[in-house]
Formats: structure tokens, sequence, C-alpha cells
């Protein structure tokens, strides 16, 4: 279970400004919304439950890591022009997180073609850097995914593709996923319930 | 390295280097012996680059100096090196370190550079090992500050910080994430404090606190051929100044074909990618002149 409670996050050392985050529980298998204008503190939020960074207060419950493995917890970043090292090759990138060939399977799933994998993170497209982005986050160690406006600056079509592709994917594993948006249609479209923060 | 090697260039020119290093090193004269008769003899087949107000032959001091120049230069510029960077990787650990590194990078930046080399070297001694050391340890503090800096920026990226989600050590992070970036900014910094460590090293000579006079060292040669050149000496200090040149020459070239390679990251698949693109391209340019 991911449950996060009075969480609180400063800025600075001893200051009492900062992120005060809402409550958030993750069952398994659930698909949560939470719907936010920018600027609330949505991408530290998904920092603080990927373990990345730490809460300066409050209390929060991860599900246990593994040695050797990928985070059970998978921070999907909005950007992924950002989210991939320039100098490794996107099947480097891969390998990375899954140690190993495990992904194939998962290329015609997620309509990644087998050749972009040779190129490095500038020589595909936005779209086509997202699917790997969400693919690398899709290890066997996975359970739950926080999803930070992984779609919003794509177009309707490739928006609808990415999420029927993860729909299908995360309902055959039983993954929990927190979406993140400030799209209150795409969240009434894939989540089961939201959570407004403002 | 087979990169390195197939780059035919770098290789002709990096073994010449060598040769040239090797055969300065085996040198049976030591250029030391001191011949009045034949003083300030411009250059001639017997006499190469020609003999100085001493009558020592300039072509063996300028071969043997270019040797202790290398060596004392090099092996200061990696120990500096290495201590930046290890300075710099230290600072990233957490908040208290990051101080104490920045605190002792401005201790040290705040000394007039040469006193700071004075006093190193009188507490090493004025010998070959002790100039090493001394250049060494003043020389680090400017390239840490630029790696560290250079590493925060990294350390913020958001690749960086994904990567922490992976679950693997920190070191292995780092030497996929961190390393790779920092690497050609730390190779320049070493090239680029080679000549200045020569300097040093010269300033040191000239000062009474580095080598012995007698012996040959580039620093020394080109500061003494200053008070001859008014003289119509032009040769003390065009020869062996030639020399130093060629072989610096010689040396950035082959630092810069290494940081090419360096730079386009430890996969070879560039290439491939770019002769499929190509194929891609070509019939599109075609269709195009025939519609003009």
């Amino acid at each position: 279970m991911l449950k996060l409670s009075n969480g609180h996050l400063a800025y600075g050392i001893g200051e009492q400004t900062g992120i005060q985050f809402p409550d958030i529980e993750l069952l398994p298998g659930q698909s949560l919304g939470l719907f936010g204008p920018s600027g609330l503190g949505k991408s530290s939020l998904a920092k603080v439950l990927a373990g990345i960074e730490a809460l300066s207060g409050g209390e929060l419950v991860l599900p246990e890591k593994q040695s050797g493995l990928a985070n059970p917890v998978q921070w999907i970043f909005q950007q992924p022009e950002f989210a991939f090292n320039p100098r490794l090759t996107l099947r480097a990138s891969l390998e990375e997180s899954w140690r190993g060939e495990g992904y194939q399977s998962l290329l015609a799933q997620f309509a990644i073609l087998p050749s972009w994998l040779d190129r490095r993170p500038s020589q595909v497209s936005g779209g086509q850097l997202q699917r790997i982005n969400i693919l690398r986050a899709l290890t066997e160690s996975t359970q739950y995914l926080i999803c930070d406006e992984i779609t919003a600056h794509l177009d309707m079509l490739t928006q609808q593709q990415i999420w029927q592709s993860l729909g299908q994917y995360t309902k055959e594993r039983k993954l929990a996923r927190l979406v993140i948006s400030h799209d209150e249609e795409l969240l009434g479209q894939v989540c089961d319930s939201i959570i407004y923060w403002s | 390295m087979e990169r390195f090697l197939s780059q035919k260039g770098a290789v002709a020119i990096g073994c010449s280097l060598l040769l040239l290093l090797l055969s300065a090193f085996f040198w049976p004269s030591s250029g030391t012996e001191i011949n009045l008769l034949n003083k300030n003899m411009a250059p001639s087949l017997t006499y190469l680059f020609g003999t100085d107000w001493l009558g020592r032959d300039l072509f063996s001091r300028s071969l043997k100096a270019l040797v202790s120049s290398f060596y004392i230069g090099g092996m200061a510029v990696i120990l500096s090196c290495t201590l930046a960077l290890m300075m710099a990787m230290l600072a990233l650990v957490n908040r208290y370190f990051r101080w104490s590194v920045d605190l002792l990078v401005d201790l040290f930046m705040s000394l007039p550079h040469l006193l700071l080399l004075i006093l190193l070297a009188l507490v090493f001694g004025g010998d070959q090992q002790g100039l090493v050391m001394a250049i060494a340890l003043s020389h680090w503090p400017r390239l840490t500050r630029l790696l560290r800096f250079e590493m925060q920026v990294i350390a913020n990226t958001p690749y960086f910080q994904l990567a922490k989600q992976f679950g693997h050590s920190p070191l292995v992070i780092l030497k996929r994430h961190m390393l790779p970036h920092l690497l050609p900014q730390w190779f320049v910094g070493a090239l680029l404090l080679f000549p200045h460590a020569l300097t040093h090293m010269a300033a040191l000579t000239f000062l009474g606190f580095g080598l012995d006079p007698s012996t040959p060292s580039m620093g020394a040669l080109l500061s003494q051929a200053s008070q001859y050149l008014l003289t119509g000496m032009w040769w003390l200090a065009l020869c062996p100044g030639g020399l130093l040149l060629i072989s610096l020459l010689m040396l950035s070239y082959l630092a810069n074909s290494v940081l090419k390679i360096v730079r386009e990251g430890p996969q070879t698949t560039t290439t491939s990618i770019r002769s499929k693109v190509n194929l891609e391209i070509k019939p599109r340019i075609k269709v195009g002149v025939k519609n003009a």
C-alpha cells in the first residue's frame, strides 16, 4: 500500500514555507487521479512518492524495496526529452531499469519499433520517446505508477493510444497508478476516483 | 581503444611523440658538459641547435629538458586532476562535505598562486618530486570548482534523479550518468593545466626554489635565453621553444582526438543510424529534382 498522510516538504533549512500535500491512499490495482492547477507542487509530490526526495514532515508508507531491483513505485516524468541520458541509446536506458531484455515482448503493445531503440533520445520524436519512457517504468518489480502529466504535450490521437495501451497493461498486471494532471476530462476517463487539490 | 586506432592521424602523431620522448630519454649526452672553446655557436651540422654561453650543446639540453618537463608537468597534471575529481565527488556526498570542499577551495584560491607554490616547494624540497607535489597541490582548486558546479547541474537534471528509482547503487549511477558528461571538462582542464604547470615550474626554478639551474629544464632554458636574445643569439630561445611548441601541439592534437571519442560516448551506433538516415533522405532529393 502507498499512503501519504499530512505530508510536508520544506524548501530550505528551517523554513516554515513549503508544500503541504493532500492525503493520498493508493491501493493495489487502483487508478487514482490527482487534479490540481499548475504550481501547486504536483511534481514534487511525485518525487516524494518515488523516494527521490525526502519529506520534511508527515508520514509516508511505501511498499518494500527489493535490493538489486527497480523501485516498486515508478515515477514517469512529464517531459521525456529530459528523462533520458542523452549519451545512452534508448536500448541501454531500457535495460538499465529492466535489467535485461524483458521489455521486448511489450514493444508491440506500446507501438514501439525495435529500430528506434538503437537511437539516442534526440533522434526520436516526443511521442515515440514518451512511449519508451513509459515502458522503462513498467519493470517486473513495479507495483505503483506515478503518471506525472505524461500526455500533456501530445496530440489527442497519441494521447488516446498511449492511455489505451497503458490501461490494458495495468489491468493485466493489476498495477496501481496515480494519474497527476490538470486535465479533468482525461482524469474522468482513466481514473476510478479523483482527488481535488487546491 | 579500437576507435582511437582507427584514426590514422592520431596514431601517427602519438607514435612520433612517443618516439621523440623515448629518443630524448635515451639520448647519450646529458647536455651538461661545458666546452668554452665552442661557446655561442650558431646552429650547424655538428651542433644542431647551436651552443650556449658556456659551450654546452643546446640540442642535448633541449631534449633532456623536454623529458624532465613532460615528466614533471605530466605527473603534476595527473595528480592534480585526480585530486580535483575526487574533491568534486566528495562534495556530492552531503551538505557538510560540500561546505568543507568549498571552504578548502576558497582557502587555497585566496592565497596568491606563487606564494602557495613557494610554500609547498619549501615543504616538499626542491627536487623533481617536490616540484610535482607543489604544482599538483596548488592547481586543483580551480578545476574542482568547475567540476563541482558541473556535477551539481547534472545532479539536478530529471534523468539523473529518475536513475535513482531504478535500484542501482550510487556508484553505478555516478559512473553511468555523471562521469561521461564530466570527462570532457576534466580532460580539457587537464590539457590547459599542462602548459600552466610548465610555466610555474620555470618560475620556481627562476626564483631558486625549483630545480638546480645546471639541470636542463624547458622553463630554465627559456628564461635564461631571454637574457641573451638582445646579443643576437636567437637560437637559444628559438630552438628549444620550437621543440616545446611542436611537442605541445602534438599533445593537444592527440588530446583532441581522444576527446572526440570520449564525447561520442561508449556506444558506436551513431554511424549506423547516420547511414540509414542518408538512405532515407537521398530518394527524396531525387524526386525534387525531377519536379523542378
